[in-house]
């Protein structure tokens, strides 16, 4: 202990191997999130369907859920008793718990909102005079997608990238029911903090606490900066 | 020649028009909700008709079995907004509609249309800098780059400042005259309309209601304002 009661550990050091897996998970987590987030945001911004509502609460779901309630839905849903958690196994002769791949899995579920959400707004933002013009100048509705629309809102899916990114590095519940805490492979940054508390070394876990709430800021201030640029840019 | 022959059902209304149009500039007026953008973007092809033909310089876009993709129909179309993209330049603006081997073969063309809507100066500079006379110049030029077979305009003038709008009709008419294409035109402001339409139908509740040619007026017995 020292002076002031505050338990602390041996070296005060940061363990940047949780940050590491961390900023990988991240990473991958938001790379898939735009090519899964994006088409489904096309469909809730252009499509009118039966069920939309419905469908658009259920993507939101992990906004309200507790992270351990998702957690514990993805472990029984990815565990070796489900037909997923089978299937994978035979596929790849692997669990998917416990692993890297399954806390990549369980990351992209608890993001798909901070992912759909600011795509879908800004598609529903771009005049659709936009696209009836590339149309007629001779854009197929495909080519009309990637000439006007990711451009018109790249506001919206850098935000969502930046979101996935930022979210995914400060999650906890879902990949400690999914993931566990094996050191090197599933142990990610907010568990290694939770793990120092526990252990009372209040120096090591106020350390890593400050790296993520830096990295936390610089990433907010990134996605305001540029929702204030697009913004100007595509007025 | 435009073929425009077309039913459709609306939600306060059923449209149904028959046009025959040559290589003029006509123009379609009426009051607003009566069918006019609703009509371009059929020929277009932003609007399926429920069943009619369309037919453009020889090429049929719609006869109910085919219906072209508007990306193939080869029309130049202006809507009422400003839809310009705002993330390119004028230069980039202008040349959207060019493939990029069209880029170079078109090089000669794209100098004269340039310089005949007065846009050298302008090239470099973004869209959002624009006036709203000059953002009208590149968004013709933009339509006419392609060589389009026939020019849809809806209202192009009415963001314009009104002491700039007759110069601006004062370029459609020669463009439409020296490169003898066939313009239909949307407009609300009479004045246009008069200055500008050798033909002028007077659209109410999708049916035309009027035809005037220069110099004399076609009342429609069928349709009562």
């Amino acid at each position: 202990m020292d002076v002031r009661g505050i338990p602390c550990g041996r070296s005060g050091a940061v363990n940047w191997q949780p940050f590491i897996i961390s900023i990988k998970l991240a990473s991958v987590t938001m790379l898939l999130l735009l090519v899964l987030a994006t088409p489904v945001a096309y469909a809730l911004a252009f499509s009118k369907f039966r069920g939309k509502a419905f469908l658009e609460a259920l993507f939101a779901l992990p906004l309200v859920l507790p992270p351990t309630v998702l957690g514990f839905f993805i472990l029984i849903a990815a565990g070796n008793l489900s037909f997923i958690g089978r299937s994978y196994k035979e596929i790849f002769g692997t669990t998917l718990v416990f692993s890297f791949e399954g806390l990549v899995a369980g990351s992209i579920l608890y993001s798909f909102p901070f992912a759909v959400s600011p795509i879908q707004n800004s598609f529903e933002a771009v005049n659709l005079s936009l696209l009836d013009t590339a149309r007629t100048l001779g854009c197929t509705k495909w080519k009309a997608f990637w000439r006007v629309l990711v451009p018109a809102g790249k506001g919206g899916i850098i935000t969502a990238a930046m979101l996935s990114f930022a979210h995914t590095m400060g999650e906890f519940g879902v990949v400690l029911m999914v993931g566990g805490s094996i050191p090197g492979k599933t142990r990610v940054a907010s568990i290694a903090i939770y793990e120092e508390v526990e252990r009372l070394n209040y120096h090591e876990a106020a350390t890593a606490s400050l790296v993520l709430l830096g990295f936390s800021f610089v990433i907010l201030s990134a996605v305001y900066y540029f929702n204030r640029k697009m913004s100007l840019v595509t007025r | 020649m435009i073929i425009i022959d077309v039913k459709k059902r609306l939600n306060t209304f059923d449209m149904d028009v028959d046009l025959r149009l040559g290589q003029e500039l006509t123009i379609l007026a009426g009051p607003n909700g009566s069918g006019k953008s609703t009509l371009l973007k059929m020929v277009a092809g932003l609007e399926r008709p429920d069943e009619g033909r369309i037919e453009v310089s020889g090429c049929v876009f719609f006869d109910g079995e085919t219906n072209i993709a508007p990306e193939k129909r080869r029309v130049g179309y202006i809507s009422q907004e400003n839809s310009l993209f705002p993330w390119l330049t004028v230069e980039e603006n202008i040349s959207f509609g060019l493939k990029r081997t069209e880029k170079k073969r078109s090089k000669c063309w794209l100098e004269k249309l340039i310089s005949e809507l007065n846009l050298e100066k302008l090239l470099s500079r973004s869209i959002s800098g624009l006036s709203g006379g000059e953002a009208q110049r590149v968004a013709l030029a933009r339509a006419l780059a392609p060589r389009p077979r026939a020019l849809l305009l809806d209202e192009p003038f009415s963001s314009v400042d009104p002491k700039k709008r007759p110069r601006l009709r004062r370029f459609l008419k020669e463009i439409q005259q020296d490169w003898d294409i066939p313009v239909l035109m949307v407009t609300h402001d009479h004045a246009e309309a008069y200055t500008l339409g050798e033909r002028i139908f007077e659209l109410n509740e999708g049916k035309i209601a009027e035809h005037k040619e220069k110099g004399k007026i076609i009342k429609m017995p069928f349709i009562s304002y």
